[in-house]
């Protein structure tokens, strides 16, 4: 017996559909062959698997008592005749007018037994429903297609069809009618066709489809020239369903909707609130580490690119931080160039961290009790207490069903307490996010440092299920708090679970910053290696306003950033809430710019200002922020000048590798900019930019790996 | 005769109603769609009589469900739309907490080969797993064979396994 049909009656026996005498058989067997046995282990575990997997949804609620009793009221109605074709044509109108007649029989239909033959060759299908790109057609499968089926699409006629073989190119030539539910068969086993013919209804309805092609030919007149009209249905083949409703999954993305090129005639302006976060390239690094590609919407590009750090220069004395402006030929477009914008903000030695008052703000929640949440968090949590000093004070809320102070305000100088308290937290019941974070602002603010860092410390999945939970109730609420001075971070936890979209808007509303903890490694990136930018805002409200010369721009595109952007008017309005800047944050952005050409020249209104004829500037960057006590906001400028476009491998490092990182998440949210971007040239862009970065290192082993899972679609 | 037929009625309602919404669902994407297909279903029934299924009551509800489904997406033209997988949103449903976050992962994995797997080895294994129908209940709803649906689900969990071992080694 050969294999495949050894395996599928394992299929069979781990399904319970052999007979019995079968079954005993083949259990002897089982016994007599070890390597089977073995086999059969393998799939009982995925059967299993799969069961769970199914299982983990529960399911909907039924019908409504409404209709319920309408459904019992119809059995009071005396019983129709049978609902013949006609009647549903009739009854379905628009879809009527839209079937297509169309009908492919396999010319040589094998004798009854076929399904015997091998599995391969079986289950062989045409592919249908005029989608292009699914249609797989085999020698085996002859079928008859309808050459001009659109002329004839009227609903009387009825027309002799040409017998050829459907190849992919006729199916994209019928795909005019993409949508039209165009009919399909079948597989040599030629058991699942059905279908009608138009003007002779036979009565079809699910208990009487033709179960092979002998009945359908029956149908339709057995020759090899069937005669059709649009009213052919068919056995339909199984759209793809929408896998959401599968998923044991409820993580949540805000959409992202990519920003578009704009012209410099109408918008010379681009502006954008800084954005210091970087929870979405980890939580993609989780997901491409666990092996799949992240939905589209997990992608901010923004937070990719500042995941990393940069070799900028130190600020000048008396200025927060240093911009740092570079441009070249842009890798996947060669016509278009590629500029950067790179702030670095003053680094902090720790003993000159003024002192903090920290509120940690800890989600022990039932769907914390996972090994990669809370007690992840509790490591992290050390690591960070580790870190702080006898000035530091620390105070522990934790919230679930209901929220509590587990820790009022204590001295750092008293470590073992915080420890102490640390330690005892263990989770259960559900989250009541919003009462938490009353709590911990209010323990904030009652033991705030004037000049100090006052900061809340959310560590959560971002399930905020109970109370006040929507997300604008929240977010009003830390908008009131923010004004108090105490500023908020936002740590993000887990999978499966993360609400990434709360817990974005949680930190931009509350003027802080968002990073999402996968592993210890990274808590120790972001609590200590970065403690000084996590804790110490050194500037606030930071919103950065490019204007781009017309003389040397035509188009640009911001790339990422898009829920920063800002209106050009609020870029001065200093009521406008903006990014957070913390010690040692460093802050990139990039552009891709199309510079002038005789072509695409803007034509100069004769009112607008007429301005200069400067051609050797580029863009001027003007960044607005605020001293974190200050309400009162400061501007800085910094021009771009042009220079004799450089090639991109003779851009700086920095440029290489914030780009490659930038294309791969263009690639990964498939954008509609990609270009000329693939994997390859990420790789191209990236490798020689790595220096000893161990961080950089293993951005290149995940670009490969996503693209070894892109293979495997 | 009609407080009997009435009481079949009733209580296939309360058998099947959910898993049916659940399955219909699949397609639509709409509970509430979904429904009114599930009512459309029952009020068929109600024109049938228990004689007319010897045992046969289940399977024939999902054919029917899976029908009306279909033509619902074809009157809205949504064949197409179907084939954008979009991978989050109108999700509510919470996966129960007592599953291991590596089995988690695990299960998202699986979940996203089955989409990469042919259309009619997807069905029949939704129908076996997430359904629990017989492989005599699937043939009918899909319209195949017993034997074909034995092989079309075989050839599907041979491909799913042999997908999840190139994965395997991806994340190696």
């Amino acid at each position: 017996m050969n294999k495949q049909n050894e395996n599928l009656r394992l299929t069979l026996y781990i399904h319970g559909e052999m007979e019995a005498t079968e079954r005993l058989a083949f259990e002897a067997e089982l016994e007599s062959n070890p390597e089977l046995k073995v086999e059969l282990e393998a799939l009982q575990n995925m059967d299993h698997d799969l069961n769970d997997l199914f299982s983990l949804n529960t399911e909907p609620e039924g019908l409504s008592s409404a209709q319920k009793e309408k459904v019992l009221e119809s059995l009071n109605k005396p019983t129709p005749t049978r609902h013949s074709w006609p009647f549903y044509a009739i009854r379905l109108g628009s879809l009527a007018a839209c079937l297509v007649l169309i009908l492919m029989v396999v010319t040589k239909p094998e004798p009854v037994g076929a399904t015997k033959s091998t599995v391969g060759e079986s289950s062989k299908t045409l592919k249908g429903m005029v989608s292009s790109e699914s249609v797989e057609t085999n020698k085996n499968v002859q079928v008859e297609i309808a050459d001009n089926f659109e002329e004839e699409a009227d609903l009387d006629s009825v027309n002799e069809v040409e017998v050829r073989t459907l190849s992919r190119s006729d199916v994209k030539q019928i795909s005019p009618s993409l949508n039209a539910p165009v009919m399909l068969t079948k597989d040599k086993s030629e058991n699942s066709v059905c279908g009608v013919r138009g003007n002779d209804y036979k009565e079809l309805n699910v208990d009487t489809m033709p179960e092979s092609v002998s009945e359908l030919r029956a149908f339709c007149g057995a020759s090899e020239k069937i005669k059709m009209t649009k009213k052919i249905m068919v056995c339909p083949q199984v759209p793809i369903h929408r896998r959401i409703e599968n998923k044991p999954n409820t993580e949540s993305y805000a959409v992202v909707n990519e920003s578009d090129f704009k012209s410099v005639g109408s918008d010379p302006l681009s502006t954008f609130s800084i954005d210091v976060d970087t929870a979405s390239y980890s939580n993609v690094r989780r997901m491409l580490n666990s092996g799949y590609l992240p939905p589209k919407d997990a992608v901010r590009i923004e937070e990719f690119v500042n995941y990393f750090n940069y070799n900028y220069p130190e600020p000048k004395a008396g200025e927060p931080f240093s911009v740092n402006l570079e441009d070249a030929v842009c890798p996947w477009n060669q016509r278009h160039r590629i500029v950067r914008i790179g702030i670095n903000s003053q680094k902090l030695l720790t003993e000159n961290r003024p002192a903090s008052n920290l509120v940690f703000l800890l989600d022990v929640s039932g769907s914390m009790d996972m090994p990669n949440k809370l007690p992840l968090l509790k490591k992290s949590m050390r690591l960070l207490i580790d870190n702080l000093g006898e000035k530091d004070r620390v105070a522990i809320v934790v919230y679930a069903g209901a929220s509590g102070l587990v820790l009022p305000s204590t001295s750092c100088s008293n470590k073992v307490e915080i420890l102490a308290a640390l330690n005892s937290l263990s989770a259960g019941g559900s989250t009541n996010g919003g009462a938490g974070i009353e709590l911990a602002y209010r323990t904030a603010v009652g033991n705030f440092i004037k000049g100090g860092t006052n900061r809340v410390i959310l560590a959560t999945d971002g399930d905020f299920n109970v109370g006040n939970s929507s997300r604008s109730g929240l977010i009003r609420m830390i908008e009131k708090y923010r004004k108090s001075g105490v500023f908020l971070s936002v740590l993000g936890f887990g999978q499966g679970n993360l609400k990434d979209d709360t817990m974005e808007s949680l930190a931009n509303k509350g003027n802080g910053n968002y990073a999402y903890i996968d592993s210890i490694k990274e808590a120790k990136k972001v609590l200590v290696n970065e403690l000084g930018a996590t804790l110490v805002t050194v500037a606030k409200d930071v919103k950065i306003q490019v204007e781009f010369n017309p003389n040397f721009v035509a188009k640009y595109r911001l790339i990422g950033y898009e829920n920063r952007r800002l209106n050009n008017e609020d870029f001065a309005n200093d009521k406008k809430d903006a990014g957070e800047i913390g010690a040692g944050h460093q802050v990139t952005a990039l552009y891709e710019v199309v510079p002038v050409t005789p072509k695409n020249q803007v034509t100069k209104l004769k009112y607008q200002k007429s301005g200069s004829d400067n051609k050797s500037e580029i863009l001027t960057v003007n960044i607005r922020y605020k001293k974190p006590s200050e309400e009162v906001s400061s501007k800085l400028s910094y021009v771009l000048e042009s220079q004799r476009t450089l090639e991109i491998r003779r851009g700086s490092q920095d440029l290489r590798f914030a780009s490659g990182v930038a294309a791969f998440g263009m690639l990964l949210r498939d954008s509609e900019h990609k270009g000329e971007i693939n994997y390859q040239l990420i790789d191209q862009l990236c490798r020689g930019a790595i220096g000893k970065d161990s961080y950089r290192q293993e951005f290149l082993k995940l670009v490969e790996k996503a693209k070894r899972l892109e293979n495997l679609k | 005769m009609n407080d009997e037929k009435f009481k079949w009625i009733t209580e296939a309602m309360a058998r099947h109603e959910r898993a049916l919404v659940g399955y219909v669902h699949g397609f639509t994407g709409s509970e509430d769609q979904a429904r009114d297909i599930v009512q459309d279903a029952f009020i068929k029934l109600c024109q049938k009589s228990n004689d007319d299924f010897n045992g046969g009551l289940k399977a024939w509800l999902y054919k029917v469900c899976r029908n009306g489904a279909l033509q619902q997406l074809r009157k809205e033209n949504r064949m197409t739309e179907l084939t954008d997988k979009t991978m989050h949103g109108q999700c509510d449903q919470s996966p129960s907490p007592d599953v291991s976050t590596e089995k988690k992962d695990q299960y998202q994995q699986m979940m996203s080969l089955i989409d990469t797997l042919p259309q009619k080895q997807q069905e029949v294994i939704r129908l076996k797993y997430q359904q629990q129908l017989s492989y005599k209940e699937i043939s009918v709803v899909a319209g195949l064979t017993v034997t074909n649906v034995g092989m079309l689900l075989h050839t599907g969990l041979q491909n799913l396994r042999v997908k999840m071992n190139q994965l395997q080694e991806v994340v190696r």
